[in-house]
């Protein structure tokens, strides 16, 4: 049973994403362009930070540095996702309805990413190439964990 | 007379290929993308094996055998459009479908050239020689390598129609040849060449070891 009290929370939330909408402060074009932007920033550090644990002489500063970036970016996710900016809301997006309709979800997959980011942040300051190598890969199944169910195969 | 018309390395090679280029698509569309790796690499693997036995293998599997000159061709497209029938007509590929399996092999072989480099947008799934080059480069690979695929796609479907129209409008029925390896000729029909079963098993190892070198890097 919920309480009255989170009914309350929800009706709230609800009314001000209504009132929010309507009143034009959700520009979903802008936050598709914007999350688009966040989204390949990821994948850039992710494979630079792959690149480096497959070279030669990896250099830990960079590893870091992409670690630290993909666990930013992985905390930050979930606040890319605003409702009405999905299919549907008159975008071009692959960003699926079920993000919105399966909230809890969403939250788990995002969580697990953030989780294997930050471990991903922990091995790379142990400068141990294998471990690393093993925690990008962990980290990559999150991605395609998501993408699996909430992101369509086109736009 | 029942001849013998495909060695059993091109069959394998054949129907290996069917099978994963259609593992290839399902485990992409499906964001499997470790197997789509896996099945990649097979596929690369069953299309260098092909390639270097359209050279080593038996005399129906050679590219000597049946890439022909446009002049053939162009005769071959005449005969088939006169609708005439010829009981003793090529055993292995005709001078049209030649062409069409060099496309394909080509167009294969490519299009794994591309999966090489191509870089999947969370920058996980990427090829093995993707560290060479830029995020952006890589995507540009994955978008020619999405490409591909629709053409090749293209060609599997004229492959499939020809087939068809081989069976309905010239009643020869191709398929059964490509699994058990035989067609029915006159008896006057002169045995097929094929090659010993160690050169196979040596442009596999080749081949294989090729691909694995690859994903090693």
């Amino acid at each position: 049973m919920r309480s009255s009290i989170q009914r309350v929370m929800v009706l709230a939330a609800a009314l001000s994403l209504a009132v929010a909408a309507s009143a034009g402060v959700i520009d979903a074009r802008q936050t598709v362009k914007a999350r688009k932007e966040h989204l390949k920033a990821l994948g850039k550090s992710m494979k630079s930070l792959r690149d480096e644990a497959g070279s030669w002489h990896p250099n830990w500063a960079s590893i870091e540095n992409d670690a630290a970036a993909v666990a930013k970016g992985a905390a930050a996710l979930p606040t890319w996702f605003p409702a009405g900016s999905g299919r549907g809301d008159g975008v071009k997006t692959k960003a699926l309805a079920a993000i919105w309709l399966k909230p809890a979800d969403f939250q788990n997959a995002s969580r697990a990413f953030a989780t294997q980011a930050d471990n991903l942040v922990d091995a790379a300051k142990t400068q141990n190439v294998a471990l690393v190598r093993r925690q990008a890969k962990a980290v990559g199944r999150t991605c395609g964990g998501c993408h699996r169910r909430f992101r369509a195969h086109f736009d | 007379m029942r001849v013998r018309v495909w060695d059993l390395p091109t069959r394998l090679a054949h129907w290996a290929a069917v099978c994963l280029f259609l593992a290839c698509w399902w485990t992409e569309r499906h964001d499997h993308m470790e197997w789509h790796l896996l099945a990649g690499y097979g596929l690369l693997a069953t299309i260098l094996f092909r390639i270097g036995w359209g050279f080593a293998g038996g005399e129906t599997s050679r590219f000597s055998n049946f890439v022909r000159p446009p002049a053939t061709v162009i005769a071959y497209v005449r005969k088939l459009a006169r609708g005439a029938r010829d009981p003793a007509g090529p055993l292995g590929h005709n001078p049209l479908g030649g062409w069409s399996i060099f496309a394909m092999l080509g167009l294969l072989l490519a299009q794994a050239g591309l999966g090489l480099f191509a870089v999947d947008v969370d920058g996980f799934a990427s090829g093995p020689l993707s560290q060479w080059v830029s995020f952006d480069a890589g995507r540009t690979a994955a978008h020619w390598h999405g490409t591909a695929f629709h053409v090749l796609v293209g060609l599997v479907a004229l492959h499939l129609a020809a087939i068809l129209y081989y069976g309905v409008a010239r009643r020869e029925i191709l398929l059964p040849a490509m699994i058990h390896g035989y067609k029915r000729r006159p008896a006057s029909t002169a045995p097929v060449r094929f090659a010993p079963w160690w050169r196979a098993a040596a442009v596999a190892t080749v081949a294989i070891v090729a691909v694995l070198a690859l994903k090693m890097i």
